[in-house]
């Protein structure tokens, strides 16, 4: 198998909270295709967005008609003239999240990661070599990111066709040893890139060793707690490639 | 690192406004609107900005607490009324569901094909203009350091209380630095209270923002209000650079001579608090 899940989970901001996790992700292992996405924090209804965005692009290319077909779908789930003076402003200001589809080519032995926002992908080669996209060093979150918003006025900078905020990265695994490809929301993606920057070089390890959510639980717990981790929703997909049939 | 605490349910910060309500904040300003009245429309928008940022499907989460003081004559008092008396620091839950009204106002806005068009708004009031007698800046400060004394022995690790100082002329109960110094010395683990201060004019001088150093401030009253000033967390640096101002490590939060476009920023500015989760 070219093309396996090592491990997928998520844990909400506040356990005693797991519904208010605004992070989704879909799997299409027979296809060799994980979406995931951030809903964003100051959003209206991120949770219905974020799961929105990965029901649509689990099953299609990102296209502006695919972006309109999910802000079609959130439309219907509010009425703004029967929502309070506040609620109608919050879904007026709209919901955010970000987006990361990664694609599996098993014929050309490739995997292309597409993303927007700030949720991270790290892949490691059959040589331990790290790369990551769309950010390479910790500093890089503190930015504004760009995301896909509920209002199509806001998806200006988005426009599908352009590159734009967009990042595409495509890796090759022709080699016989194993590939870890790993997708993450911010909270993880900074602090994997902050402890690389300052030497820990276990890291990475202590993520892509991760087979099971009570040990992701508690790496997140214990790093929440250290304050090296910001308490946020986060969730981690591992996945493994290798060219063998 | 101060100034980083995660601003959640259980870990709010506060915002506290300091409004003069003397007497010259009668003054026409550019627009035609009085000091009195236009500060009152900035900051009614700015709660319902505030209460946009907290609300979901669900409803209004407490990331905030927020209250008005205002003061002229002798005193300084809670400018929140009705169900908002009691208490001057109020969930920004309570707030949303306590205008004193909302109104229906039109604004303009792009009608997509090169012109405007009108649209109407609600527009929801909890603060309502009033100006007359003297500026009792001392007796401000030292209600509001009462209050945020309070405020973060009861939040000792939530990101400190901001404080937004609004005024249009000098003290009229005493030299208030002293008070000021003491004011932005109550802390909580993440940091010292921050106090911003915006001097409104209508004298069409050249507005000062967020100035590193009292080098240029006109008089002795704008370096006052200058030293007053806590100087701007990095983070808010980001968010003043947004608005074309070139902040810096020393920059202060302090503006003089503002007009209608410093009012906007400042109250923007001064309520974008860090890492709302």
């Amino acid at each position: 198998m070219t093309f396996r899940i090592l491990f997928d989970g998520t844990v909400a901001k506040h356990l005693d909270a797991p519904d208010d996790n605004e992070d989704a992700y879909r799997i299409a292992q027979d296809r060799g295709r994980v979406v995931l996405s951030d809903g964003a924090s100051e959003s209206f209804d991120a949770s219905s967005w974020a799961n929105l965005v990965v029901d649509q692009f689990i099953g299609s290319d990102p296209s502006d008609e695919q972006l309109g077909l999910c802000i079609q779908a959130y439309g219907l789930l509010h009425d703004p003239q029967t929502l309070s003076w506040s609620k109608a402003a919050a879904y007026e200001r709209g919901s955010f999240a970000t987006l990361v589809i990664a694609q599996n080519d098993h014929d050309r032995k490739t995997v292309t990661v597409t993303t927007l926002g700030d949720s991270l992908v790290a892949w490691c080669n059959e040589n331990g070599e790290i790369e990551t996209v769309p950010y390479v060093c910790a500093d890089q979150f503190t930015e504004k990111p760009t995301l896909l918003a509920t209002r199509s006025a806001l998806n200006a900078e988005v426009a599908i066709g352009d590159q734009g905020p967009w990042s595409q990265r495509e890796w090759s695994y022709d080699q016989q040893e194993t590939c870890l490809l790993l997708c993450m929301t911010d909270a993880l993606g900074a602090w994997l890139l902050h402890r690389q920057e300052q030497g820990y070089s276990d890291a990475f390890e202590r993520l892509s060793g991760i087979r099971d959510q009570q040990v992701f639980l508690e790496l997140v717990e214990e790093e929440r707690a250290s304050g090296a981790m910001r308490r946020d929703d986060t969730t981690l997909i591992i996945v493994t490639l290798n060219s063998l049939t | 690192m101060s100034y980083s605490a995660e601003i959640s349910r259980t870990s709010p910060t506060a915002f506290l406004f300091l409004v003069d309500q003397s007497g010259s904040m009668q003054d026409t300003m550019t627009n035609g609107k009085s000091k009195a009245q236009f500060v009152a429309d900035v900051l009614n928008r700015t709660f319902a900005t505030l209460i946009t940022r907290c609300t979901k499907s669900e409803g209004t989460r407490d990331y905030f607490e927020v209250g008005v003081l205002g003061y002229s004559g002798a005193t300084a008092e809670n400018g929140l009324s009705g169900a908002l008396s009691g208490t001057v620091l109020n969930p920004i839950s309570q707030i949303e569901a306590h205008p004193l009204r909302v109104e229906d106002r039109v604004k303009r806005v792009d009608d997509g094909a090169g012109g405007l068009v009108d649209q109407s708004i609600k527009f929801p009031v909890w603060f309502e203009p009033k100006a007359g007698g003297g500026t009792p800046m001392c007796n401000a400060i030292t209600t509001a350091a009462e209050q945020l004394v309070a405020w973060c022995d009861a939040h000792p690790d939530s990101y400190p209380p901001t404080v937004l100082h609004v005024t249009d002329g000098e003290s009229t109960d005493g030299d208030p630095e002293g008070l000021a110094q003491q004011l932005q010395q109550i802390s909580t683990s993440d940091g010292n209270v921050l106090l911003f201060n915006l001097h409104v004019s209508t004298s069409g001088g050249d507005p000062v923002k967020f100035p590193s150093s009292d080098v240029g401030l006109s008089d002795n009253y704008a370096k006052l209000l200058f030293r007053m000033s806590s100087p701007l967390p990095m983070h808010l640096h980001k968010v003043a650079e947004e608005k074309g101002i070139n902040a810096t490590m020393e920059s202060r939060g302090f503006v003089f001579n503002g007009d209608i476009a410093e009012i906007v920023d400042f109250f923007d500015i001064g309520t974008r608090a860090a890492q709302l989760r």
